[in-house]
């Protein structure tokens, strides 16, 4: 017995190590609320049949030419009130809490242009034209959302120009650089603990392929984003806004936005997003409106000390499709008479009122 | 038998503490933890460079944790045998089991050290560019001792082999592997190949997953770790060891010394 003792004493070990790391894996998928790796694999391994898809180079440019249609040089009314140019403010905001990425590939950038085509002009056929004459294209403004961030250029705001064109036209000639950031790379630094990084770099490499226009590998990155980093908003963003804009599949789209703010309720763009989506003003989604849930959403954003500006409005535009313009009147006079709102937002109050009481649908 | 262990332990720590190898690990994390900057471009809130840094600041504090673990641990008994004062020590009145888990005390306790050392460091400098104490700090700590607690057994255990390139070889393999047991298991079952997957099994259970003890997710997103899971995971880390001491006394024991 002495004699094995330690033999004894090393399979008792090796047992007792076995036993107790089946009961705290239990315990660490009950903690960590996580699916078994095999779960997640699987969940990557469906979308990565898409990544490694060939497509054909004429596929993609006409893709890119695609996305380029949606990609317009902007120019607000006068006003810019309110919900018309809502879309656009909303994603103002995302500039606030975004993650890396080149300023000048800005997708967010992306949703305001293509969410604020439906109600102004664009430019962008000019735009290629002058880059395919290879002039070079002068920007009619910076791209970005500072201007959003300013309340001066709440009154007049001219949105910003992603110039898509110049981008693929580098593309073209091959001076982009291509950051190659593949998914086993990606996968790999996630398991040395660098998942936010690793979520970045991805974002990168599918800010990348967007301009090549290998749409199936942008999917495959925006779904395998949120994986890596559950607190990625942007790609949670731009998801539901390819799935809207591009694929019509809008039930899904706000699916995808609904199951984010639940995993991240202090996220105020969220909130604004599912609002626009559910408010539906111009009718893209279809007759559906789910008004109800609108002004939740925009309650839920108007209650954040950082609100946006014009969160009063949102809420009175919804009250009033709601045909309850009495209360959207009171609660936009209640807004329009507070004295901390800076004067010029006052007036775009007023304006509002005046439309909700002249009986415009919103 | 406590005593005797703790003189050998304590006696490693003072060893460990004179090596200058540690003040320039200290001299390269410091000078890698403050590369704040560096970080905050990835970043446009804030809160965000905060998790960022966070995040990498861990990560490197992870890596050089472990390489400490693998420098102290494949020298400190080695060094023993090579300079043969090992011998002098077994004349004394006490187990090579004891000697064996002393050295593991002691290298475990200078590892310890260095990683509160530069948790310090970064919790500090996250203090004087945010204003914020870190409040997720002690359970970082709790889990990162446990994970370097396994990672200096392993290495202990692999430093009685012969060579030194093998011991660096076997503990970076066991320590990637044990980092991605799972998907590798996933792997070898869908490649179909029963021999493989039988082999990756065996290895899933004799391994251990590192992958467990990375609470950074949970901590980075400021939400908490309840005390029953920190339990669990502190038996299954004494289990781990116990059976690391187990394997490292046997095979000291066995050692033609």
């Amino acid at each position: 017995m002495t004699k094995h003792r330690y033999l004894l004493l090393f399979i008792f070990s090796l047992l007792l190590t076995a036993v107790s790391r089946h009961y705290y894996l239990q315990q660490h998928r009950l903690e960590m609320k996580t699916g078994n790796a095999r779960q997640n694999l699987d969940q990557i391994q469906k979308s990565s049949s898409a990544f490694f898809t060939n497509k054909d180079e004429n596929e993609s440019t006409d893709e890119t030419s695609d996305g380029q249609q949606t990609e317009t040089t902007a120019t607000c009314s006068e006003n810019c009130n309110l919900p018309e140019h809502a879309k656009g403010h909303i994603q103002g905001q995302e500039h606030q809490h975004g993650h890396e990425h080149e300023p000048e590939h800005d997708h967010a950038g992306q949703l305001v242009a293509g969410s604020a085509t439906n109600d102004i002009a664009s430019t962008a056929d000019e735009k290629q034209l002058a880059v395919q004459a290879g002039q070079p294209h002068e920007q009619t403004g910076t791209h970005g959302h500072e201007e959003f961030n300013s309340k001066a250029k709440l009154l007049t705001c001219e949105h910003a120009d992603h110039d898509h064109a110049d981008h693929h036209e580098h593309h073209a000639h091959g001076q982009a650089s291509d950051p190659a950031v593949s998914p086993g790379f990606v996968l790999l630094l996630r398991q040395l603990g660098f998942a936010e990084l690793a979520a970045n770099l991805l974002w990168i490499q599918m800010d990348s392929d967007s301009h090549r226009g290998l749409w199936h590998r942008v999917e495959f990155a925006l779904e395998l984003i949120p994986a890596l980093d559950p607190t990625f908003v942007d790609a949670y963003l731009l998801r539901s806004f390819l799935l809207d804009e591009y694929q019509k599949r809008h039930d899904e789209a706000l699916q995808i936005l609904e199951g984010a703010a639940k995993q991240l309720p202090n996220r105020i763009e969220l909130w604004q997003q599912i609002g626009i989506f559910c408010l539906n003003h111009t009718g893209r989604h279809g007759p559906k409106r789910l008004l109800p849930r609108a002004l939740e959403a925009f309650q839920v954003m108007a209650e954040f000390s950082d609100a946006p500006i014009q969160s009063p409005r949102l809420i009175a535009v919804t009250l009033a499709a709601m045909e309850r313009r009495t209360e959207a009147v009171k609660f936009l006079e209640a807004s329009s008479g507070d004295q901390t709102r800076p004067l010029e937002q006052r007036k775009i109050d007023q304006t509002m009122i005046e439309r909700i009481n002249s009986g415009e649908k919103f | 038998m406590f005593s005797r262990i703790r003189l050998i332990m304590w006696d490693t720590f003072l060893d460990v503490a004179r090596h200058k190898m540690l003040t320039v690990h200290l001299v390269f994390v410091c000078i890698a933890l403050g590369l704040f900057n560096l970080f905050g471009h990835f970043s446009t809130t804030p809160s965000l460079e905060y998790r960022m840094i966070q995040d990498v600041g861990l990560s490197i504090i992870s890596l050089f944790g472990f390489l400490i673990a693998l420098f102290i641990g494949s020298t400190t008994l080695r060094d023993e045998i090579q300079r043969k004062t090992i011998y002098a020590i077994f004349t004394l009145p006490m187990g090579r089991w004891e000697l064996y888990t002393g050295k593991f005390l002691g290298t475990l306790l200078a590892a310890v050290v260095n990683m509160l050392i530069m948790l310090g460091i970064l919790t500090l400098l996250l203090y004087i560019k945010f204003g914020l104490i870190w409040s997720g700090f002690q359970w970082v700590a709790l889990f990162m001792i446990l994970e370097f607690a396994i990672m200096t057994g392993m290495v202990l255990l692999f430093s009685l082999t012969d060579s030194l390139i093998v011991c660096f070889s076997l503990s970076i393999f066991c320590v990637l592997l044990g980092s991605m047991a799972e998907h590798v298991q996933h792997l070898a079952f869908e490649a179909d190949i029963p021999l493989l997957s039988y082999l990756t099994d065996v290895v899933y259970w004799v391994i251990p997953n590192f992958g467990y003890f990375n609470i950074k997710y949970k901590i980075l997103k400021d939400l908490t770790i309840s005390p029953s899971f920190a339990m669990w995971a502190v038996g299954y880390a004494c289990c781990y060891l116990f059976f690391l001491l187990v394997a490292g006394s046997w095979a000291l024991k066995k050692k033609d010394l």
